[in-house]
């Protein structure tokens, strides 16, 4: 403890104040000792079998059909009419809505199985392919959502419109950070314009206070905006600047007795800290060669996937409670032969990368790592084959991958009929997924709950189910 | 936000939830046991209880059903047991005194109540709650029940729900300055506190300037208050300050909240082709002219429907659409228009009533009294707007949905002449054909007589001549390599300056993500084929008049079986579109065409001929297509307020040629399109009668599918007229006159069938072919265009306006839009205050409800509110939930006084926030006693001044008028202050952010009010001190406290170039180090350091200035940050050392909060 916060601490013991300067004196006083949670949550509910999260959000949906949900009959009826008794009157987009023929579209290229599990991978997943002995394929998840913006917002917050706290913060309040030394929460983003964006709203507090809310890691000077120090500022100036800071802070509260001003000190700490821990955890350049070489080329580039996977990894073992790696493309309504394998290119690897390098350091069995898109394709062709070919909007089932802490590796959960058009077991809503997660971390989804508006809110609504089929 | 349960995703199938043990009720929320009041909001009753015990007359004390016992029971009970019938357990509703006597309480006899036995058993299977909902009953919450059945278990209505009444202010001892302090005084006495000593006169006039403003004084303001002993020197700074333009904006800010202000749309694409600042700029007049509270309100909610409505009363009602709005492809329209009314639902559930309306989207309210059907009833007043659900402008500029024309004086002016002129031509015209008309009666009557063949051959020459394109599609011809359909876009070009949202990222995105953007086949570089055509499947089929453009058809399809000779038959597959140049026509141009049809079938909705902009790119243009075989046609600016759009009442027949034709006269009325089937005008129902602006597709807004010309066939988002055909298009360059279309028809034999009026329609035959007619035609079309172009270039306001036809409402099962249970009329929350009969079932109904001086919730409401911005916190905690789950009032007297006293000043806003300030409550001391913070930390009771930070819009504010930066200038489009690099990119966004250079200075230094929100990426430094989302309405602010906020204030270049600035004005003021701190010290926090504050100060501004003086390029690159000009004439080691000092005072928390 600084010697400041030190003095500050130990006036308000002396006179005994009241519950809040008590608490910032607590936290003051944990501050040298490694703690277990800052959250509300002081034991937990469940045992955890994880300590924290790496949630990649594959923004603009994936196909499944293309990658890990391998249907041959879809081979077999290239061409052929969806039947319509398979696509019955569920919602489309409207981009699809119109059209009277549902041509079905072949993968684009061969599936092959793979590993222990024999998991089918198409051939753009090389690398996926590789650890599938490591993923749970949940082949299932469903959404009701049939365009972007709803589901991504329900993807992160489990609700469709903006205003919910994301995973992030909701798992930020409920256990807060081991670390004091970096944000609990962070949000990492990549990716080209290509239709679709993510927002604040994924990684911001909703109506939790903000504190909880993600700070997004950037590319570039100031990996955490305002981190750096301006030119002409070196952390001993900032030290000096401080210390006079708490000097008169000191005076300012002995006068108005405010619990806050303290609690506000603590901060400053925390920032004083950030401004080396931050640029420390973003300068990969102690990350040997070989290590490098896993998560491929673009890894040297910043603002990449591949460096935003390192950077999770690396934030990951300074034990960052929630990492939210966000990435933009996959939107491929149309031309999606020639813009598919660009996009598995950019992400294949490095993902792979990412849990080969956690299993290699002993952080898999505690890391919950979590991959993939608001909702999947339609395995029909919106519009006609041709050479533009394109996929829509597919709700009904797509497949997330799990790996890490809790849950089965080498494992698939859920069935889809041969068309991938429709579940034909063991569906998993998002929610369920949101329940599962926190289970995982040791939170029983039904009682962490915030108060808005005169309701108890739930990351799970008024719904949510743990999947136990996956858990170990 | 509000709404637990989606338009989108169904309610929970109940299956899913635990069952409750007791009752056998599915159990859908639960609290978290460990969830203590310093995250949640619930006052509670805990606080009641210690009163009671406080009071220390606990055996006397009456228990209160409102204050002590609902919030117990609403806690715990009611999701089961209260008024949400769906999830009512067992029958029993403990909210209601009939039920709970009947089967639960027995009143006067705890012992023999049922509820107590449950609450209090330790059998697991009978006690309540059920552990499933993760709820126990405290022992002090068990007594509080017990004694309140002993006594009696009096029921009443909850408090917000009754009207409030002036209640005879308390007699008191201690400093009263005015009534305020009576009740408050009161209370403290219950409490056993006494008020803190009034504040000195600095921290006063800080205090008051800052809440009232949101600015910091000025030292000469201070200075002139200190000076000033007159007993009135107080209040006078108070009027000073209700009466400078700082005042408004700082109410504005607030407003903001209510508003959801935002200048982007949210949603997927969170475009900026919106105008809203303007509503801003009225909101901040209005609150500085003191617009009363119900004229302020009822003009955002109704000012359209107001008599003879001005365009100020127009504008305000931009508050309905300034919330969120989607534009992404693939959204369904009826869903969006849905949400938007049901938002507004919320807005005014949210922003007047503090009520959480949203909760009753799925079911009925679960606590306050709103059923499901009162919550669409509440909707159904913005039901009817006339906007649409998706509407996406592209580059197009159109706004979607009712505007405000935004203009200049001057092109008022220019409007005001263009259609004075317009409306000379169209008399003048007018009485021409009529004079024309006159004449040839004569003639006519000569010509009837003439041979068939005669009259024929002149029907055929006048139409010839009228005839600018013909399709018969006989034949198909292979498309030479240099005559490939272009896409008509041309690249690069751009819309009027004056309408676009700068920074829109034409330039596409930065370079860094340019290399790595797709290429092949993508968008950019040379023109391609329009819409993605394969050029394999192309073919011409040529024009049937010489020369003329040859249509291009996809997969064409054309053989024998048309209604002359061939004729192209639509697939599910083919399309096409004609010549280029064919019937690109404005509003202001008369044409016509004909075709001939076949239809398959009976089409929902299928297009015969469309020729305008996609739906991702605005959309105007026209498009005939068939509605259940009726013919619909529209020509639209914007869709579906600006148009005109007409549907046949005759059905074309199925499976039999038809002969369609369209005329037009170019006068943009409804009443100038007539749609002919089989020769004979249709009798059409008139949807839309109002166009206004330009209908031509503007060839650069084109987003997705590029403007072509007139298409049919397939066609993005339309479904084709599969096993339809089409036959013989024509395009003509006048309005066809009836004989001409019935010639088109049926040909020679229209003179005999056509007996019976043939001198009439001869007659306008021949008007139609008068050298004079056509030369006022030419005259007409003239003056049309000029007013045209003056009109249709001109930014807009997107406002509120109802549709035509109303549109009737419905209850939605678990909230979809297209789940319609029962229809249901507008109507306002009848449960909570009942609705006159007497009144419009409108918007205007709306207001006059909410400011009926009975309404027991929106003048309570709204003072809560203005209390909060002077205290921080309302005397009503949850300003957002005056409900059975929000906070009650500690001093319940006092807010009702003042919701009266408001109501009876005619809702004077100014008045109010005067006196609040001139209270003596709000003039005590803010510091906190040792007794204070262990009685009343929250400050409940009011025993000490207000305590809070500032907010996000007043810490910069505060660091910009202090260091002189503060551009002061009002109202104007939104301003860019620095915002660090790749912000907006990261969110994958089609804008950049401006850099400063290629701004004005002004634009880093305005009021907070004006920075640009952008919905999906709002504000980066404002966003860490808490400043509100704007996807939904917030009544208040929570305030936090992160290393991210000290972050902002150390390194954001915004606060250093602020710091910097402040120094060099002390430099130049000061030469004595010591009055240097001082004078900074005092700018920052208006006051003089103390000694122990001025020893550290004195200190590290040595240390600061030896530091810099041994490295005088650091200290010039510290002093360099900002657009701000460097003073030259200053030693820039001591300028960077004092640059550090103010960093440092700025940085303590007496220098961003109120105290």
């Amino acid at each position: 403890m600084h010697p400041l916060e030190t003095l500050l601490a130990r006036r308000l013991f002396l006179k005994g104040s009241c519950s809040l300067a008590a608490l910032a004196l607590a936290e003051l006083a944990r501050a040298d000792v490694t703690i277990r949670s800052y959250g509300v949550l002081k034991n937990p509910d469940f045992a955890p079998q994880a300590k924290r999260v790496i949630r990649i959000h594959q923004i603009g949906a994936v196909s499944q059909v293309d990658t890990f949900e391998y249907k041959p009959l879809l081979e077999k009826m290239h061409g052929e009419e969806l039947p319509p008794s398979v696509r019955g009157n569920g919602r489309l987009s409207t981009m699809s809505a119109a059209q009277v023929s549902f041509p079905l579209v072949k993968p684009m290229r061969p599936f092959a199985r793979h590993g222990q599990s024999g998991a089918w991978v198409s051939e753009l997943f090389p690398y996926t392919a590789k650890i599938v002995d490591d993923l749970c394929f949940v082949r299932t998840v469903r959404t009701d959502h049939v365009n972007h913006d709803p589901a991504a917002k329900f993807m992160h917050t489990g609700f469709q419109l903006a205003g919910r706290p994301p995973e992030g913060a909701w798992v930020n309040y409920a256990i807060g950070s081991e670390n004091q030394n970096l944000p609990a929460f962070v949000a990492l983003t990549s990716g080209t314009f290509s239709g679709v964006s993510h927002d604040a709203s994924n990684w911001g507090s909703g109506f939790l206070p903000s504190q909880y809310q993600g700070v997004p890691f950037r590319s570039g000077k100031d990996p955490v905006l305002y981190v750096s120090n301006p030119n002409g500022v070196d952390m001993k100036d900032r030290r000096a600047m401080l210390d006079a800071v708490a000097k008169i802070v000191d005076a300012q509260h002995e006068v108005s007795n405010d619990p806050e001003i303290p609690a506000k000190i603590s901060q400053y700490e925390m920032a004083y800290r950030m401004m080396t821990s931050v640029p420390e955890v973003a300068d990969i350049s102690n990350e040997p060669e070989s290590v490098l070489d896993m998560y491929g080329p673009n890894v040297r580039k910043p603002g990449t996937f591949a460096r935003n996977c390192l950077l999770a990894r690396r934030l990951a073992e300074r034990d960052v409670r929630f990492i939210s790696v966000m990435h933009v493309g996959w939107d491929h309504h149309t031309n999606i032969l020639q813009r598919h394998p660009p996009d598995c290119l950019d992400v294949d690897q490095p993902s792979a990368a990412l849990v080969m390098d956690l299993k290699q350091r002993g952080m898999l069995k505690d890391t919950l790592v979590m991959w993939g898109s608001e909702f999947g394709r339609t395995s029909f062709a919106q519009g006609k084959i041709d050479i533009n070919v394109g996929r829509d909007h597919h709700g009904n089932n797509f497949v997330w991958w799990l790996a890490g802490g809790g849950v089965k590796a080498g494992s698939s959960y859920g069935e889809t009929d041969d068309f991938s058009y429709n579940t034909v077991k063991d569906p998993v809503e998002i929610h369920d997924m949101h329940a599962t997660m926190l289970r995982i971390l040791g939170i029983d989804h039904e009682k962490l709950t915030y108060r808005s508006q005169g309701r108890d809110f739930r990351l799970t609504d008024v719904a949510g189910k743990v999947v136990t089929g996956i858990l170990t | 936000m509000e709404s637990c349960i989606s338009s989108m995703s169904p309610v929970s199938i109940l299956g899913r939830d635990k069952r409750c043990l007791w009752c056998g009720h599915f159990v859908r929320h639960a609290r978290h046991p460990f969830q203590g009041c310093r995250l949640g909001i619930r006052a509670g009753a805990w606080l009641a209880f210690a009163a009671l015990c406080a009071a220390g007359a606990w055996a006397q004390t009456k228990v209160d059903y409102n204050f002590d016992v609902r919030p117990i029971l609403s806690d715990n009970c009611f999701r089961c047991h209260g008024p949400d019938a769906r999830s009512r357990e067992a029958g029993l509703r403990l909210d209601q005194s009939q039920s709970a006597y009947a089967q639960a309480i027995a009143p006067g006899k705890p012992d023999q109540s049922e509820l107590i036995a449950r609450v209090t058993s330790s059998d697991l299977s009978y006690r309540m709650p059920p552990a499933s909902v993760h709820k126990e009953l405290s022992a002090a919450e068990i007594a509080v029940l017990r004694k309140w059945i002993e006594q009696g278990a009096e029921y009443k209505p909850h408090w917000a729900f009754i009207a409030p009444v002036k209640s005879a202010p308390p007699q008191v001892t201690g400093t009263v300055r005015n009534t305020i302090d009576q009740f408050v005084l009161a209370r403290l006495e219950r409490e056993n506190l006494r008020p803190s000593k009034e504040a000195d006169k600095a921290t006063l006039i800080n205090r008051v300037t800052l809440t009232l403003t949101g600015l910091p004084p000025t030292l000469a303001e201070v200075d002139a208050f200190l000076a000033d002993n007159s007993p009135t020197a107080y209040e006078k700074v108070v009027d000073r300050l209700l009466a400078s333009p700082a005042y408004g904006e700082n109410m504005a800010a607030y407003w903001m909240n209510i508003a959801r202000y935002s200048d982007s749309d949210g949603f997927l694409d969170d475009h900026h082709d919106r105008l809203f600042w303007p509503y801003r700029d009225w909101v901040i007049a209005a609150f500085n002219s003191n617009m009363p509270y119900d004229r302020f309100s009822t003009w955002q909610l109704a000012g359209d429907l107001l008599p003879n409505a001005t365009k100020e009363q127009k504008l305000a009602t931009a508050f309905l659409r300034v919330g969120k709005r989607t534009t992404e492809n693939g959204a369904i329209d009826e869903e969006y228009r849905v949400e938007y009314a049901l938002d507004r639902a919320n807005v005014v559930g949210q922003g007047f009533l503090a009520l959480t309306t949203g909760c009753a989207r799925c079911h009925d309210h679960k606590y306050d009294p709103i059923a499901q059907k009162d919550y669409y009833a509440l909707s159904g007043f913005f039901n009817n707007a006339d906007e649409p659900g998706f509407f996406a402008p592209g580059f197009s500029t159109i706004q979607g949905g009712p505007t405000l024309r935004w203009a200049d004086d001057a092109t008022e002016k220019k409007i005001a002449a263009a259609e004075a002129v317009l409306k000379a031509a169209e008399d003048a015209d007018a009485s021409l054909q009529k004079r024309v008309a006159a004449e040839v009666p004569a003639k006519i009557a000569a010509e009837a007589k003439l041979p068939p063949a005669d009259l024929v051959a002149e029907i055929r020459n006048s139409v010839d001549a009228a005839t600018v394109a013909y399709y018969p599609f006989e034949t198909t011809a292979p498309i030479p390599d240099d005559q490939l359909p272009k896409s008509r876009v041309k690249r690069g070009e751009q819309p009027p300056a004056n309408l676009v949202t700068p920074f829109r990222g034409r330039n596409g995105p930065p370079p860094e993500q340019q290399a790595a953007a797709p290429k092949a086949g993508g968008r950019g570089g040379a023109p391609r084929m329009p819409n993605s055509m394969i050029r394999e499947k192309l073919v011409f089929s040529p024009s049937g008049l010489p020369g003329g453009e040859p249509a291009v058809i996809e997969d064409a399809n054309i053989h024998a079986g048309g209604a002359k000779g061939n004729a192209l038959f639509f697939t599910e597959q083919n399309r096409g579109l004609l010549g280029p140049s064919v019937g690109f026509y404005d509003r202001t141009q008369p044409f016509s065409f004909d075709l001939w049809f076949l239809a398959g079938s009976e089409y929902e909705n299928s297009p015969i001929l469309i020729h305008r902009d996609d739906d991702n790119s605005g959309g105007a243009g026209y498009k005939l297509s068939l509605e259940k075989n009726h013919l619909s046609f529209y020509m639209m600016h914007s869709w579906p307020y600006n148009m005109v759009h007409v549907i046949s009442k005759r059905q074309i027949p199925v499976g039999k040629w038809t002969h369609i034709a369209m005329t037009y006269d170019g006068s943009s009325r409804a009443a100038g399109i007539v749609l002919y089937v089989d020769g004979k005008a249709s009798d059409v129902d008139i949807e839309h009668d109002q166009l206004t602006e330009s209908s031509l597709p503007r060839t650069y807004g084109a987003v997705f599918n590029e403007f072509v010309g007139v298409e049919f066939g397939r066609r993005f988002r339309e479904v084709t007229p599969k096993d339809g055909a089409i036959d013989e298009i024509r395009f003509f360059n006048r309005a066809l006159t009836p004989i001409e279309t019935a010639f088109l028809h049926e040909g020679e034999g229209v003179v005999e069938s056509h007996r019976a009026n043939l001198a009439g329609e001869l007659t306008q035959l021949a008007v139609a072919n008068d050298s004079r007619v056509a030369e006022s035609a030419k005259a007409l079309y003239a003056a049309r265009e000029a007013e045209n172009q003056a009109v249709s270039w001109v930014p807009e306001v997107m406002v509120m306006a109802d549709a035509p036809h109303p549109r009737q409402t419905y209850v939605l099962s678990r909230g979809l839009y297209n789940q319609h249970l029962d229809p249901v009329d507008p109507a306002p929350l009848t449960q909570i205050f009942a609705f006159d009969s007497k009144l419009p079932r409108n918007r205007i109904g709306l207001a006059k409800w909410l400011f009926d001086p009975k309404n027991p919730l929106t003048a309570r409401v709204f003072v809560n509110r203005l209390w909060q911005m002077q205290f921080g916190t309302g005397l009503v905690e949850t300003s957002e939930d005056f409900g059975l789950q929000g906070s009650r009032p500690a001093n319940p007297a006092l807010l009702d006084w003042l919701a009266v006293d408001f109501v009876q000043s005619g809702w004077n806003i100014k008045r109010m926030n005067k006196m609040v300030v001139m209270s003596a409550t709000y003039r005590q001391s803010s510091d906190l006693s040792e007794e204070l913070l262990k009685k009343d930390p929250k400050n409940e009771f009011l025993a000490r001044g207000p305590r809070l930070r500032m907010s996000a819009e007043q810490v910069r504010d505060n660091a910009l008028a202090i260091s002189g930066l503060l551009v002061k200038r009002a109202g104007g489009p939104s301003a860019y202050p620095y915002q660090p690099d790749g912000i907006w990119v990261a969110g994958v966004t089609q804008y950049r952010y401006p850099n400063p250079d290629e701004l004005s200075p002004d634009d880093q230094h305005r009021r907070s009010l004006y920075t640009f929100v952008k919905r999906n990426s709002p504000p980066p430094s404002m966003s860490v001190f808490d400043f509100s989302e704007r996807h939904a309405t917030i009544a208040r602010r929570l305030t936090s406290n992160t290393p991210l906020q000290a972050l902002v204030l150390l390194d954001d270049p915004q606060y250093l170039e602020a710091y910097r600035v402040l120094a060099t004005n002390v430099l130049k003021a000061k030469t004595d180090r010591d009055d240097e701190i001082r004078l900074v010290f005092r700018l920052a926090t208006r006051r003089l350091p103390t000694d122990a504050e001025m020893e550290a100060l004195r200190l590290y501004y040595e240390a600061q200035a030896a530091e810099f003086a041994a490295d005088r390029k650091k200290a010039a690159a510290l002093v360099k940050v900002g657009v701000t000009p460097v003073d030259d004439g200053l030693d820039v080691a001591e300028l960077a050392a004092l640059t550090n000092v103010t960093a440092a005072v700025m940085n303590t928390p007496d220098a961003y909060s109120i105290h």
